[in-house]
């Protein structure tokens, strides 16, 4: 049996992971929505912050919440390096074009990681790490609330860069119709090259918080690639909220079959859900027809 | 007078002929006659005693291979710097098997066949030597291994196989139990909870802890026998065994499993499943797993502020990476293990090897080069180079007083080839005085280095 406070329990602990989840997963909605690549390489990008975390905690003692400021620009430069230089060749060609040209690049990064820091197992351990406020009997976990808050922060930022600037009528001006968006003199190439690199930046408070919750390792990134997917396509691709809507569902579902059932029925059921969603509404929970 | 067909010359050259001929044939014949029943030179007498092995140097075992190739060399060169063996020197042949099981059998094949070597030691990955030890069955070579532990290579009636692993996977948390059998009644945990990441050796070492714990250590491996595959055993079929064991075998468990579940290989979260074992409030966490899933059971075991009497995981805290993951919380964790450097009998080996590789071995070093203590303890044993003779006097090493010792602890076998237990357990302390926050060895008692601390202090009580 399975009591009250349990149940409270394993949803707050589904919401948390669904907050990283979502953190994880607004770049790759971005990419998708604003370029149609689906870029295979977004979690590796997340394992590199991860260890860039890793780094600046390590050698300057740095904490890996304030290092967001120094990831966060760091990122949105690699991914306007990638943007530049790899992806904006390709970015009209068939999308299985830039599938296999952003694998490609995930495995070129993946590969200099492992040779940088080896394959061994890697942690960062503040002092909070691991630490909880317990309130009514519940546990909140310090560090996954964080990252919760920080979820939500960039969920409003994103969402107010994209409804309230100019950048962001420009970038869903592209997303809506890229050929008539730049018959009305949009620069779309811009407009690529910053959505991918906004992208690119959102994975460094992702690996953050992701660098204090697991012990890390170049590969990392396989764990969580699929559940990505799982969450843009629940959403409805192309849309930010969806993404943390999807990645909410993705991270209570998971929670309660193992609460209820166990959590070897949670891909069962949490993929399941995916397909229902494809079969009944297949523009995903918050895409638009 | 001659013949109406020949005349009396004919005749005459015919005999001649025949007379030639006879004489030829036994010329011939006496020569092949002398060069067959006279000694020849002999032949140059055997320098060298040539071990063979299949390792995985490419592929998904390669960094496990290299472990074992390493030691291979070192020992190689140590004995070699003693005189050798039988006054001959010892000399490697190595494959690469790249990571295959079937290039590990042609490999092998060749050894035998082709290169003629005088013995075997075996590689790395149950799978391999699953495969390759059917080959030295088959050409009635011992082999002796360090590097594949799955129950399924013991159980084929196999003479010549013999492993240096000191136990196999369902073992694991068998020196666990053993100390917990030794606490006062006031401080034994009664109840327990599994959970494994759902593939193979997560779930068989904790299928064969859960026999430990309902049929203890005199009943484990028949109980692991009524379980059958350990794939599908189910929380059920565990309470069932249980019942049997109290029906048929009589024995009453003091302690009881209250909780078994596995979770999907790639699970990003545990907690909600360490939320219901704390609902039961089960007294001790097993975690079947590698480091990842110790790391993550042991978080989440603080972030819900779940306290039982001791967390055990398995591979995880046999690591440094477990401390460095996890600082000051990975205190009082227990593991099992097969190989510490803090032992009497590995402690030479792991100076020489860091002198030799530049690094400090881990266990795949330790149980390869004790395939190799056990080969050459075999060949000074019987002075004999006779795989028959040789893999008799291992089979006969089936008591502790008979035991080899290696850098693994002393090593005798079952009827299966399978190693008398002798693991150890270790818990995380952090003790400045000694080697600070590490690995202490605290059972057996014959290699204790600091007494447990029992029960684990509640996470809100610890500085």
């Amino acid at each position: 049996m399975v009591d009250v406070s349990s149940v409270a329990q394993t949803l707050i602990s589904g919401i948390m992971m669904g907050a990283l989840y979502s953190l994880m997963a607004f770049g790759l909605q971005i990419v998708y929505g604003v370029m149609r690549i689906i870029n295979v390489a977004h979690a590796v990008l997340m394992v590199f912050s991860i260890y860039l975390t890793y780094f600046l905690f390590e050698t300057y003692s740095i904490d890996p919440f304030l290092s967001i400021a120094i990831t966060l620009p760091f990122m949105f430069l690699i991914g306007w390096g990638i943007q530049r230089f790899i992806v904006n060749r390709v970015v009209t060609a068939p999308m299985v074009t830039s599938l296999l040209l952003m694998f490609g690049v995930g495995q070129v990064i993946e590969s200099l990681i492992a040779y940088y820091w080896t394959s061994n197992f890697k942690s960062v351990t503040p002092s909070y790490g691991a630490t909880s406020i317990l309130l009514a009997g519940l546990s909140f976990p310090i560090v996954r609330v964080l990252g919760f808050v920080v979820s939500i922060v960039l969920l409003i930022l994103l969402d107010v860069l994209i409804v309230k600037t100019k950048t962001g009528k420009a970038i869903r001006a592209t997303a809506q119709d890229r050929e008539a968006a730049q018959a009305m003199g949009i620069d779309i190439n811009r407009v690529f090259l910053i959505s991918f690199s906004i992208a690119i930046a959102t994975v460094a408070p992702a690996g953050a918080v992701t660098a204090m919750i697991y012990a890390f390792y170049p590969t990392l990134h396989y764990m969580f690639t699929p559940k990505l997917f799982c969450i843009c396509v629940l959403g409805g691709l192309g849309s930010i909220r969806g993404v943390f809507a999807g990645a909410m569902i993705l991270g209570i579902v998971e929670a309660m079959t193992g609460a209820f059932l166990t959590l070897e029925w949670a891909p069962v059921v949490a993929y399941g859900l995916l397909i229902t969603i494809l079969v009944v509404r297949p523009r995903g929970l918050f895409g638009k027809a | 007078m001659g013949s109406i067909l020949f005349s009396n010359r004919a005749i005459a050259r015919i005999h001649a002929a025949i007379i030639v001929v006879i004489i030829i044939v036994a010329g011939v014949a006496g020569a092949y006659y002398y060069l067959i029943t006279t000694p020849g030179p002999p032949p140059p007498p055997a320098t060298e005693i040539l071990i063979g092995t299949s390792v995985s140097i490419t592929g998904k075992y390669a960094d496990s291979g290299r472990w074992h190739i390493e030691a291979y060399k070192l020992w190689e060169k140590q004995v070699n710097e003693k005189g050798g063996l039988l006054g001959r020197t010892v000399r490697f042949i190595i494959y690469d098997d790249k990571s295959d099981p079937t290039t590990a059998v042609s490999n092998y094949e060749r050894l035998i066949t082709v290169d003629k070597v005088d013995l075997l030691v075996g590689g790395y990955a149950s799978e391999i030597v699953f495969a390759s030890s059917s080959v030295a069955e088959k050409y009635g070579y011992l082999f002796v291994e360090g590097g594949g532990r799955s129950v399924t290579i013991f159980t084929r009636g196999y003479k010549y196989t013999f492993l240096t692993m000191p136990c196999l996977a369902e073992d694991d948390g068998r020196g666990f139990i053993e100390f917990i059998d030794t606490l006062p009644a006031a401080k034994k945990p009664k109840t327990f909870a599994f959970i494994c990441e759902d593939t193979l050796y997560p779930i068989s070492t904790s299928v064969g802890a859960m026999a430990y714990v309902i049929g203890g250590v005199k009943n484990a491996w028949t109980i692991l026998g009524w379980l059958g595959d350990v794939s599908k055993v189910t929380f059920d079929s565990i309470k069932s065994a249980a019942q049997r064991v109290k029906n048929e075998l009589g024995y009453e468990s003091p302690y009881e499993v209250v909780f078994f579940e596995k979770y999907a290989k790639g699970t990003t979260d545990v907690s909600p499943i360490i939320s219901k074992i704390k609902a039961i409030g089960a007294d001790v966490l097993y975690v079947g797993g590698y480091l990842p899933d110790s790391v993550m059971a042991v978080r989440a075991c603080k972030e819900l502020d779940y306290n039982p009497m001791a967390i055990f995981a398995t591979v995880g805290p046999s690591m440094p990476d477990f401390g460095l993951s996890l600082k000051d919380d990975a205190m009082y964790v227990w593991c099992g293990i097969m190989f510490h450097s803090e032992t009497s009998w590995s402690k030479e080996f792991v100076e020489s090897y860091k002198k030799e590789w530049g690094r400090a071995p881990d266990y795949h070093a330790g149980t390869a080069y004790a395939a190799c203590q056990v080969i050459e303890a075999a060949v000074r044993g019987t002075g004999s180079l006779n795989n028959t003779v040789l893999r008799d006097w291992v089979a006969s090493r089936n008591t502790p007083e008979k035991a080899v010792t290696t850098v693994v602890g002393p090593l005798y076998w079952d009827e299966r080839g399978v190693c008398g237990y002798a693991g150890m357990v270790t818990q995380w302390l952090k003790i400045p005085e000694k080697r600070g926050l590490a690995d202490y060895l605290v059972w057996p008692l014959s290699v204790r280095e600091v007494d447990p601390v029992w029960p684990m202090p509640k996470w809100s009580e610890r500085s």
